[in-house]
């Protein structure tokens, strides 16, 4: 949308209140591992076999603002690996450590990102092979994402101690990007209306992610998928409506 | 970017990296891994190419069965699928840990 420019959208399509590609959001989701004497075999419960919205709604006794999930994610040799490798373990010392794999029990968070109107993605000077501008991706964490992120792994360290875990380790990941074209009241605030309607064209739809405005703490496939549904109706409402 | 030479082989020129010795060689590695928060490698950002080689060759190696029999892994669960889930608990094709308390963890204790 931003590449696409007109007499009357000279800074993006759908760009004429500066909302295009803002509120960018993703999600912080660390992944804290435990060791147990016993044999725990994570991979024959595929993620997420067990998690939990505990921690979901903004606890006014807490520092911060929403909250996060915890689900397993009992990561796969290869993915295993990463997070062994990301201890700072290498050839010899890895295969050592990766040998210790049935022990281990793997807890993932994912953590309710703000949405931040700088976090955003706009066309940068440099082009590709094609001519065309590359996309330049602005992001930081304000200090709300940075309590979520420490507060998951400080959850994910409880239970897995209090499942009698004696050791604990944690990589930092992120996932679920959404948002960029968010839905809203009016287009001074956002660029579609409820139905998934852009405000300044009336015959365009954006159906996918990017329409959130906010990121929730789940894997927000099911939610996409949902608005877009919903928006299909309304399109198809309209065109019988038409007739 | 000077690496010393364990086994006294590498002289200012360097030598290619399939002659090297196993010593030379994790010195070699080492080396971009010490540069890995923050640091560079001719040039490229150390960190991303400690991370992007650590990926490229863990994925390599534990696409292996041979590797996968090394860590108690006993294979992607399709078709059979798993019946004894549980700690502690394994399917017929499981073999336990024979060396349970070898843990990697705790050597240093």
């Amino acid at each position: 949308m931003p590449n696409s420019t007109s007499r009357r959208f000279p800074g993006g399509l759908c760009n004429e209140f500066d909302q295009v590609g803002r509120y960018l959001m993703v999600q912080g989701a660390p992944q804290t591992a435990g060791r147990f004497d016993a044999e725990v075999r994570m991979y024959k419960a595929p993620p997420p076999e067990v998690s939990t919205e505990e921690f979901y709604e903004t606890d006014p006794a807490k520092g911060y603002k929403r909250g996060f999930s915890i689900q397993t994610v009992s990561p796969l040799p290869i993915t295993w690996a990463e997070h062994v490798a990301a201890q700072g373990h290498w050839g010899r010392g890895l295969r050592e450590y990766m040998s210790d794999y049935v022990h281990w029990s793997c807890l993932g968070g994912l953590c309710e990102f703000l949405p931040l109107p700088e976090n955003r993605v706009t066309l940068a000077e440099e082009r590709d092979s094609y001519g065309l501008p590359v996309a330049r991706f602005s992001y930081s964490q304000c200090d709300n994402d940075r309590a979520l992120v420490r507060a998951a792994q400080n959850v994910m360290e409880d239970i897995l101690h209090a499942a009698g875990a004696d050791e604990v380790i944690t990589i930092q990941r992120y996932a679920h990007l959404v948002g960029g074209a968010r839905m809203a009241q009016d287009e001074h605030n956002g660029v579609v209306d409820r139905n998934c309607r852009s405000f300044a064209v009336p015959n365009l739809y954006i159906t996918d992610g990017s329409v959130l405005p906010t990121q929730g703490s789940a894997n927000p496939a099911l939610t996409i998928m949902a608005v877009a549904a919903r928006a299909a109706g309304h399109l198809t409402a309209d065109a019988a409506g038409a007739y | 970017m000077r690496i010393a030479s364990r086994s006294g082989r590498l002289g200012p020129t360097g030598l290619a990296v399939l002659q090297c010795r196993n010593a030379d060689r994790a010195d070699l590695v080492q080396a971009v891994q010490d540069q890995a928060s923050g640091g560079t490698w001719h040039g490229l950002p150390a960190g991303h190419v400690w991370s992007l080689w650590t990926r490229y060759a863990c994925t390599a190696f534990y696409s292996h069965p041979p590797a996968w029999a090394e860590i108690g892994f006993p294979g992607p669960a399709y078709p059979r699928g798993y019946k004894n889930i549980g700690v502690d608990k394994l399917e017929p094709y499981e073999v336990r840990d024979v060396r349970p308390a070898i843990d990697p963890v705790r050597k240093g204790d």
